[in-house]
């Protein structure tokens, strides 16, 4: 079933068409949620959201990207806004983390698991710019639109993401500190 | 986009990566999460209409029950009444015999004065058999007077009482008092009366209608200084005395609106946990009752009620690391031959990482308000102390639900809320069917979370103020 077949039948309600969507799609965006929320229920609540949300409105869909890249857009943006609705405050640790260099590489040597293990024990404050800037791909500029946060901070939230990363990654490999 | 490595770096890793979800997952739920999504909205616009056209309605049929009642009955004679038992509920008997036989006189006693006027005889008539009715044939003549003077004066107040004309009063006034002296005879009396005296009239309505006629007997109607001896008459109780029990006149059913909010503050100064909470929690609650008064002072009722409950709150999360920094130097000592050594620092930093982030739950839900109240009077107030149980179900959950030592999301699954108030405080009576309640109370608020299988609850201190109305 091509992906235009597939929005076609969940737009008449087929529900052969609306399974398939969930089959197909469900478990990414579970991957996807369980990023941006605390915990597991939390993510299979927004997942549940997220599928209504893409069920209602997949009538407004108009095939400019394609069918995974809007579900993933309209669960990340669903994410957000309940982070949003918690009022995360975007400060925690002191400036003193910038003295420590980040090797880009870091995460080569990791498997997926491991990274996704990292980045859950981030702050909801990192762990949300982190997988927004990283892993999703929006510009800085986006973030803060999206956050209502300025850019800057979302620039030293990522910066301060990466450094709380590679501490726990050191740990992760021993203890080894940059010198 | 091009100048970000780290999403070229994670992209391919993390697009195709999945993650299973639990058994609560599934596309069935979803698509009846989905259908009752859409069913609520269709669900609680008809439900909104429905209560406010039964409030609309209620309050319909309590204006039209009341214009009914106030048509059968002299709210100011019945009420002084009701509340003045002292009242001697004499001056009012009838005896049927008497009755009869005074009739008959009253007609001889036509015949002889030879009324030509259809109309004139019938009112006559009535006249005759209504004062043969209300009085005892073997009392004196001033108290018989005396009966038919308190009908007279009991007829003006119905008739204050049902907006109609009050001319004729005087008249029958005058006609009392410019008999009273002379009169021998109540039936001569009553016979040598005009016809077209408004008193006729009036009783004639006395006699026709019974919900008019108020037992209690008013104080003597006249001028100077009452005799109360003179109203002392000692007539057998009639059966309109037993018809009329006062207290089947007293309304013991009301309505309260009541609205009723408080708050609660938590904070953890002492740093006993590692995540310290402060929070304010607040709920502010709407309730409709109807009550009934079930005498000695207790009164029971149910409605429906609605309420909101709210908290907003900062964690704060310290963690202390020990963080070692080395710090390294050469130095060249230029004494040959040159030699470098190299000096390693090593220090050890505490440092303290802080997170802190808001948080913030609500919980919305509709409840039945099962209401016990006690009244009594403390010195010269009137107080009333009050339990309610509110078993209810919540419309909305959502947030992060806290305590002093942790928060966590609760779900979103509507499930069952239950509060329980207790309250005491003065009732402050506005007009006579108005009554003010100002209520310090505490409150109990809790409901299940469905998602972590736990109930959670506070008690939170407020102030409530109910408007209560008898029907």
């Amino acid at each position: 079933m091509t992906e235009k077949e597939l929005v076609d039948g969940c737009i008449r309600e087929d529900r052969i068409c609306q399974r398939e969507l969930w089959d197909r799609y469900s478990k990414k965006l579970m991957s996807l949620c369980i990023r941006y929320c605390n915990n597991q229920e939390e993510a299979e609540d927004a997942l549940m959201e997220a599928y209504i949300k893409i069920y209602d409105n997949l009538n407004k869909f108009k095939f400019l990207s394609s069918l995974e890249t809007w579900m993933r857009r309209v669960t990340v943006n669903l994410c957000i806004n309940k982070i949003r609705a918690r009022k995360h405050i975007w400060n925690s640790i002191s400036d003193d983390e910038y003295r420590i260099g980040f090797n880009d590489n870091t995460f080569e040597n990791l498997q997926v698991q491991q990274i996704l293990k990292l980045v859950e024990s981030l702050p909801v404050g990192y762990r949300t710019i982190f997988n927004l800037y990283a892993i999703e791909g929006y510009p800085h500029k986006e973030i803060a639109k999206i956050l209502a946060i300025d850019e800057g901070t979302s620039r030293s939230q990522f910066s301060k993401a990466r450094k709380a990363l590679q501490l726990s990654i050191e740990k992760l490999e021993g203890g080894v500190m940059p010198s | 986009m091009q100048n970000n490595p780290f999403n070229e770096q994670f992209k391919l890793r993390f697009q195709d990566l999945e993650s299973p979800f639990s058994e609560n997952v599934s596309f069935g739920i979803v698509m009846g999460k989905r259908k009752r999504k859409k069913r609520r909205v269709i669900f609680w616009i008809p439900l909104t209409l429905l209560i406010v056209l039964s409030f609309c309605g209620g309050g319909y049929l309590h204006f039209k029950s009341k214009g009914i009642a106030g048509l059968g009955k002299s709210p100011a004679n019945q009420r002084s009444f009701a509340k003045n038992p002292s009242i001697p509920s004499k001056g009012f008997s009838q005896d049927q015999k008497i009755m009869a036989q005074g009739s008959e006189q009253a007609v001889d006693q036509r015949k002889r004065q030879n009324h030509s006027s259809p109309k004139s005889d019938l009112n006559q008539r009535n006249h005759a058999l209504v004062i043969k009715s209300n009085i005892k044939g073997t009392k004196t003549t001033k108290h018989t007077i005396s009966g038919i003077h308190h009908h007279s004066h009991r007829f003006q107040n119905t008739l204050q009482s049902n907006g109609k004309t009050l001319k004729l009063i005087p008249s029958s006034k005058d006609f009392i008092y410019s008999e009273v002296k002379g009169v021998a005879d109540v039936t001569t009396f009553a016979e040598n009366t005009n016809p077209s005296n408004p008193l006729v009239t009036i009783i004639d309505l006395l006699q026709y209608s019974k919900p008019l006629i108020d037992p209690k007997g008013i104080s003597p109607y006249g001028f100077g200084i009452a005799n109360p001896l003179e109203d002392q008459v000692e007539i057998p109780e009639g059966e309109y005395e037993t018809q009329w029990d006062p207290t089947i006149l007293e309304s013991r059913w009301y309505t309260e609106f009541c609205i009723n909010a408080g708050s609660m503050s938590m904070s953890d100064l002492q740093g006993k946990t590692p995540m310290a909470i402060f929070g304010t929690q607040y709920h502010a609650n709407y309730q409709a009752l109807v009550l009934k008064d079930c005498g000695r002072g207790f009164m029971i009722g149910a409605g429906i009620g609605y309420g909101e409950w709210i908290g907003n709150g900062l964690w704060v999360k310290n963690v202390n690391t020990l963080r070692m920094y080395v710090d390294s130097h050469d130095i060249v000592v230029l004494i040959p031959p040159v030699q470098t050594i190299r000096v390693r620092d090593t220090t050890f930093v505490n440092e303290v990482i802080s997170s802190e982030g808001k948080i913030h739950y609500r919980v919305n839900k509709f409840s039945i308000p099962l209401a016990f109240y006690y009244q009594t009077m403390l010195g010269r107030i009137s107080w009333r102390a009050g339990l309610q149980l509110n078993p209810g179900f919540t419309t909305k959950i959502e947030g992060e639900y806290f305590n002093n030592s942790e928060y966590f999301s609760i779900g979103k699954n509507r499930s069952f809320n239950f509060d329980a108030k207790v309250s005491f405080g003065p009732r402050i009576a506005l007009t006579q069917h108005w009554t003010i309640i100002l209520e310090p109370n505490m409150m109990l608020q809790s409901f299940y979370d469905r998602s972590n299988k736990r109930t959670n609850g506070k008690v939170l201190t407020g102030f409530g103020l109910s408007i209560l109305h008898q029907f």
